[in-house]
């Protein structure tokens, strides 16, 4: 937890330094509101004064960072649109969130209050950036379906009804650098090459990716792992998940049975699953490219159509993967409803991920994007690893109205990756931040003149 | 840990530093203001008063605050207001109580640098209130004040995290103030759990059975006085073993904490920085603890009174002194939610349960039991160590009126110091409908006006 944090807040350091260096003769002047009726802490940005684009209003969270800032907002002000960057009850609190299900009514919250300053006519979207993204898109799916959206017969926890009935649907979603899910997220952090939960620095060389012996130079945090290590490593990583699936559902079980330590639920703590124990963190090759031709928009440039390659760095940290904080500290009901997601003889390729079964998370965005008609705009960031992700949301958009785009040399949250353009030889990459909140406007333009 | 102070407090140089200069914020309507490190504040300036000298600060360790509902009373009264959630805010496991003081002092060195603000109040309601006197100790008293052999967790004087020269504030309001978090989670804890049954879930192989409570220490065993449909009546006997038992399965939690924390500074621990102090039945982690085993919340008769006259703020305006009883009513229901996980369990971790949630004692109700200093999340404590002016406000339909006699009577050091009771307030400020004596319906406004006259006619506005 402690880690996602630490890195959402970077994420908006980079971001707000790259506001502040961008040409702004364009921009429109700006006015934030903190908005108090809402249940949780808000910050409104609108245009100042509102101008022809202010009827189109776009709410955004994530699932635990603090977006009070306004830094995910203000771009969109200064381009005329209204913009609501809300908190929620688990803003801070990312371990204690059971499912996305209990942050629904908030944003619906949010969706109401925009509703109510564009008026009939207007257009309220959502946008969901990095773990967002799965937020957003789970909410709309809900919107869009009910609670039978996180209710299918291969849904390892199903949702309660309450809270998800009668949501207002979002007009368009937006979705930047998103995640692939929570429980993909925390399967792919899971370190297989641990032994015993109690004693997890004793490991299993043969499926440690910081070994040496396996290719891991801790001098470059890079690594060329072999397809035979590779085959091992995620079958074991495959093989932990799935074992702490069944013991929690088996202690769900006692709990029902009144044979749980507690009567509703039991602290859950797994060493070494909520960190840097993810393959493609070190070896460059994984998740490198995608398979099909997509925009590619870069600064200054014309866009292009070009099958996508990363450009990012790698890093891969072993010492991250050992402290308390990279251990995931959960609870039987928020293991399974947040966390837990099914695979089977799972792969991570140079321009695919398969063998998840997306639909057992009701926070999988790839699951999401099935039940959602809307317009849908994916812009993922070509100097972070989401590329082969962002493909896969978009495979399984249901969307008549869907376009995915990258965003040359932007890093997760955004902005430039200097560290990037240095490490591969490239010349810097430019105002990344602009050109991605300027493609938004123009996707905006396109669909709402 | 380090990483994420520094991305944070980046965070905030950057948003103040590198907004555009077309983006304003709204004047006379609240204004988000990022303090840095994680502490996020909002802004009340007050529509009457362009010029204010005089603001409040309003914090708690974890809630909410930044729409406390002193942030619109008391800036609707001409002052200028600044309502503050520190890095904490939301977690009650991140807490790292002696880094606190750091966020109070960003919000301190806002008002007096940015804002120019002359004078500067805090307010301390509920957890804010040993938020907020630990800051003016230390800011009083020097880092001397939070280090020493008998805390369990001591704040640094030197590097990142040095509380060393903070400035003090001006005045010092406590508003049914905590006694502690720490004092808060001793008379909260079951102490009916048997050793060690209480062990957290970890790996494939675990296998932890139902809790078996020992009877003579059930407060929610009716043989031991409880009542599940309304009030309680404990025997002085049950009492008296109840509240010695808190206190030894506080300091045997306290044990496991320290051994923990020497293997771990050893290297022979399974993580290197921390890990997980999960205590059933010990009353919930969420600000306000959650269902605990306070023996005072099923019977209201326990931890009732004032010991000696005290002033009473009746809803028709006017102030008595008399022995204050609380008219707060029995809650029963917490016997279910203690038994919960997501309710009635402390979940920790061995930095916050030690910093803010652990205190020495032998006996959880009797003040010359507690070793307050023990800790620097005490408000007994931090008093001995403030000179400002010092007003102590609490609800006479709650039960920190018995805490804020002792504060007053006992502990305070403050030359200019007051002790007020408000009839018929609930512990969020609001009148408690239900309660005896009522109605309490000028209560709120009482209570705001009451807070205002008392600013107002020692520093003005």
């Amino acid at each position: 937890m402690k880690n996602r944090f630490a890195f959402t807040i970077s994420v908006s350091w980079i971001a707000l330094l790259s506001l502040s260096s961008f040409s702004l003769s364009w921009a429109q002047p700006t006015k934030l509101t903190v908005v108090t009726n809402l249940g949780v802490p808000a910050v409104l940005a609108e245009p100042d004064p509102l101008g022809s684009r202010s009827h189109i209003a776009i709410v955004t969270m994530h699932s635990d960072g603090n977006y009070l800032s306004g830094s995910n907002c203000i771009p969109l002000a200064q381009r005329g649109y209204r913009a609501l960057c809300m908190n929620n009850q688990f803003t801070n609190n990312a371990d204690n969130i059971e499912g996305f299900y209990q942050i629904a009514p908030t944003i619906a919250r949010g969706i109401n209050h925009l509703r109510g300053l564009v008026g009939a006519s207007g257009k309220v979207g959502i946008m969901g950036h990095s773990m967002g993204g799965p937020l957003m898109s789970f909410y709309q799916n809900a919107a869009e379906n009910g609670p039978s959206a996180c209710r299918g017969p291969q849904m390892i926890y199903p949702c309660p009804d309450e809270g998800l009935t009668n949501l207002p649907k979002a007009d368009f979603m937006i979705l930047r650098d998103s995640h692939g899910g929570w429980g993909f997220a925390n399967l792919s952090y899971t370190d297989p090459a641990v032994v015993n939960d109690n004693n997890p620095a004793r490991r299993r060389p043969q499926l440690d990716m910081y070994d040496p012996s396996n290719s891991y130079d801790p001098s470059t945090l890079s690594a060329n792992y072999g397809d035979r290590f590779l085959r091992n490593f995620l079958d074991g990583q495959s093989s932990r998940y799935n074992d702490h699936i069944s013991l929690a559902l088996d202690r769900l079980a006692k709990i029902g049975a009144d044979q749980g330590d507690y009567t509703d639920d039991e602290p859950f703590i797994i060493p070494r699953a909520d960190g840097a124990a993810r393959i493609w963190l070190p070896d460059l090759k994984l998740q490198e490219r995608t398979r099909k031709a997509f925009k590619l928009l870069k600064d200054g440039v014309p866009p292009s159509v070009e099958k996508i390659h990363s450009v990012r760095v790698p890093d891969g940290r072993h010492e991250e993967n050992e402290s308390y904080a990279t251990a995931l500290h959960s609870s039987v009901r928020r293991f399974l409803g947040k966390h837990a997601i099914r695979s089977s003889n799972w792969t991570v390729s140079e321009d695919n991920i398969t063998g998840i079964d997306w639909a057992s998370s009701h926070t999988s965005t790839p699951y999401n994007v099935e039940g959602i008609s809307v317009p849908l705009l994916i812009s993922q960031h070509s100097g972070h690893y989401f590329i082969v992700v962002g493909e896969i949301i978009y495979d399984h958009a249901k969307s008549a109205d869907k376009e995915l785009v990258f965003i040359y040399g932007a890093n997760h949250g955004g902005s430039a990756c200097t560290q990037c353009a240095a490490y591969h030889g490239l010349p810097p990459f430019g105002d990344t931040q602009k050109v991605e909140w300027d493609y938004l406007h123009t996707w905006l333009l396109a669909r709402y003149p | 840990m380090k990483r994420t102070i520094f991305s944070l407090i980046g965070v905030i140089i950057g948003v103040w530093l590198g907004l555009p200069a077309a983006v304003s914020f709204a004047q006379t309507r609240p204004e988000y203001i990022p303090l840095g490190g994680g502490v996020k504040g909002v802004l009340y300036r007050p529509d009457s008063n362009p010029s204010p000298q005089v603001a409040v600060i309003i914090i708690h360790r974890t809630s909410n605050y930044l729409q406390h509902a002193g942030c619109t009373q008391l800036s609707q009264r001409g002052l200028m207001v600044l309502c503050i959630n520190s890095r904490f805010d939301n977690n009650e496991a991140l807490v790292n109580w002696e880094l606190i003081a750091l966020d109070v002092k960003r919000g301190v060195d806002y008002l007096k640098n940015t804002q120019k603000i002359s004078k500067v109040i805090l307010f301390g309601h509920s957890g804010g209130g040993p938020t907020t006197t630990y800051y003016q100790a230390v800011a009083e008293k020097g880092p001397s004040y939070c280090q020493g052999p008998n805390k369990l967790t001591q704040c640094e004087s030197s590097g990142p995290n040095s509380v060393a020269g903070l400035t003090p504030a001006d005045g010092i309001i406590l508003a049914d103030a905590h006694p502690g978090n720490t004092v808060n989670a001793l008379r909260a804890i079951n102490p009916s759990v048997r050793e060690a049954q209480d062990k957290e879930v970890v790996g494939v192989d675990a296998n932890n059975e139902p809790i078996n409570p020992v009877k003579r220490l059930d407060p929610f065993d009716p043989e031991n006085g409880f009542n599940p449909n309304g009030d309680s009546n404990y025997s002085k006997k049950f009492q008296q073993d109840y509240t010695a038992a808190q206190a030894d399965r506080m300091n045997n939690w306290i044990n496991q904490a320290l051994r923990i924390r020497s293997l771990m500074a050893q290297g022979d621990w399974r993580f290197p920085d921390n890990d997980s102090i999960i205590i059933a039945r010990g009353g919930g982690s969420q600000a306000g603890g959650g269902d605990g085993a306070n023996l005072f919340v099923p019977d209201v008769d326990v931890f009732c009174c004032t010991v000696k006259p005290q002033k009473l703020l009746l809803n028709n305006g006017s102030i008595v002194t008399q022995i204050v009883k609380s008219v707060r009513l029995p809650n029963p229901a917490v016997a279910e939610g203690n038994e919960e996980f997501d309710g009635g369990t402390k979940n920790l971790t061995v930095t916050s349960f030690l910093s803010a949630n652990a205190i020495r004692a032998t006996d959880s109700l009797d003040y010359k039991q507690i070793d307050w200093c023990s800790t620097n999340n005490s408000t007994p404590c931090a008093l001995q160590n403030i000179t400002v002016p010092l007003l102590v406000t609490s609800m006479g339909a709650h039960y920190f009126l018995v805490d804020a006699e002792q504060y007053y009577e006992n502990y305070a050091a403050s030359a200019d110091k007051e002790n007020i009771v408000f009839a018929g307030l609930l512990h969020g400020i609001t009148p408690c409908t239900a309660c005896a004596g009522g109605p309490y319906t000028n209560q709120v406004t009482n209570y705001w006006d009451y807070l205002f006259n008392w600013i107002q006619t020692r520093f003005g506005t």
